[in-house]
């Protein structure tokens, strides 16, 4: 997938995982490596970027003895969830209309 | 490599962050080896699937703002103690005088550009006055001289349509000149994350 759609998605992607609940960094990795690819090193900043934005909360707790960090979606994060799948209809539109312009094999 | 080891190695060669960024990042990378390892991965497997620490390190420097490198690069690397302080003031004149010539250098490249892409628009926009009014011109002309208007029409219109083409060469000069600002910019980062931290 091109870089640059790519990272506009992955945002979308965490926010969408933590609309079905509250959930931490590996497990988030875990929930969406079947529909994107996502390297540990690239979800830090996406987490950080999300919780400047206050799209997602976080808070510590106690898991067998070592600290978790649980983020938490916030009504701004759901928001630009929203605002996403209204952004995607245009893309539609424009995806279908390049398609159009393909030459038929 | 253990667990242990890398998150040493990384907390190692992350020097150039400030001390709380580090922690925080190598606090994230524990976690996740922890969890890894909590969902039945081996040691050494669960490190080997964060990838490359060369590649990891690198990846988060070019993540951190430049001014955050360039203040810790900066730090004198015991802190600020009484002697640190002292060689600080008596080496204001020259430091003081660097820093300056830096920092000017570096804004006077950021308004270089800056003015670069706004003349390039701004020939742009004065080439399409001129076709605009040429063709005027040329309207007011038909009582006059019928020939004369309407070669200058027609090379009014000439003119707008090279105000086309040139805004597309506007449009890419601007882009291609920021992806240059941009690698300049991720070079000089490159050079301050010296060959030891990554």
């Amino acid at each position: 997938m091109n870089t640059q759609l790519k990272k506009g998605l992955l945002d979308v992607c965490v926010l969408s995982v933590l609309q079905r609940g509250e959930s931490y960094g590996y497990q988030i990795l875990k929930d969406l490596s079947g529909y994107i690819d996502l390297s540990e090193s690239t979800l830090y900043p996406i987490l950080r970027r999300l919780e400047t934005s206050h799209a997602v909360t976080v808070r510590s707790v106690e898991h067998e003895g070592r600290l978790r960090k649980i983020y938490t979606i916030t009504d701004s994060g759901i928001q630009q969830i929203q605002e996403f799948l209204t952004d995607w209809t245009e893309v539609e539109t424009i995806y279908l209309y390049i398609k159009e312009g393909m030459p038929c094999d | 490599m253990t667990k242990s080891i890398f998150l040493q190695e990384l907390g190692n060669r992350l020097r150039s962050l400030p001390a709380d960024e580090r922690n925080q990042r190598c606090a994230y990378y524990e976690e996740l080896l922890s969890d890894m390892m909590e969902d039945g991965m081996d040691e050494e497997a669960a490190v080997a699937k964060l990838g490359n620490l060369n590649e990891i390190v690198t990846e988060i420097l070019q993540d951190t703002p430049f001014p955050t490198l360039v203040k810790n690069k900066l730090r004198p690397k015991h802190g600020w103690t009484a002697a640190a302080i002292l060689v600080a003031i008596l080496g204001a004149p020259l430091w003081l005088s660097l820093l300056l010539a830096l920092v000017l250098t570096v804004l006077s490249l950021g308004l270089a550009v800056v003015s670069i892409i706004v003349a390039l628009f701004l020939c742009v926009a004065a080439l399409g006055i001129t076709g605009i009014l040429t063709i005027v011109h040329g309207f007011a002309l038909f009582s006059l001289n019928g020939a004369t208007a309407v070669f200058s029409i027609g090379f009014g219109f000439v003119t707008i349509g090279l105000v086309c083409l040139s805004f597309l060469a506007a449009k890419y000069a601007s882009i291609g000149l920021y992806h240059g600002v941009r690698w300049l910019i991720r070079s000089v980062k490159r050079m301050l994350i010296s060959n030891k931290e990554a």
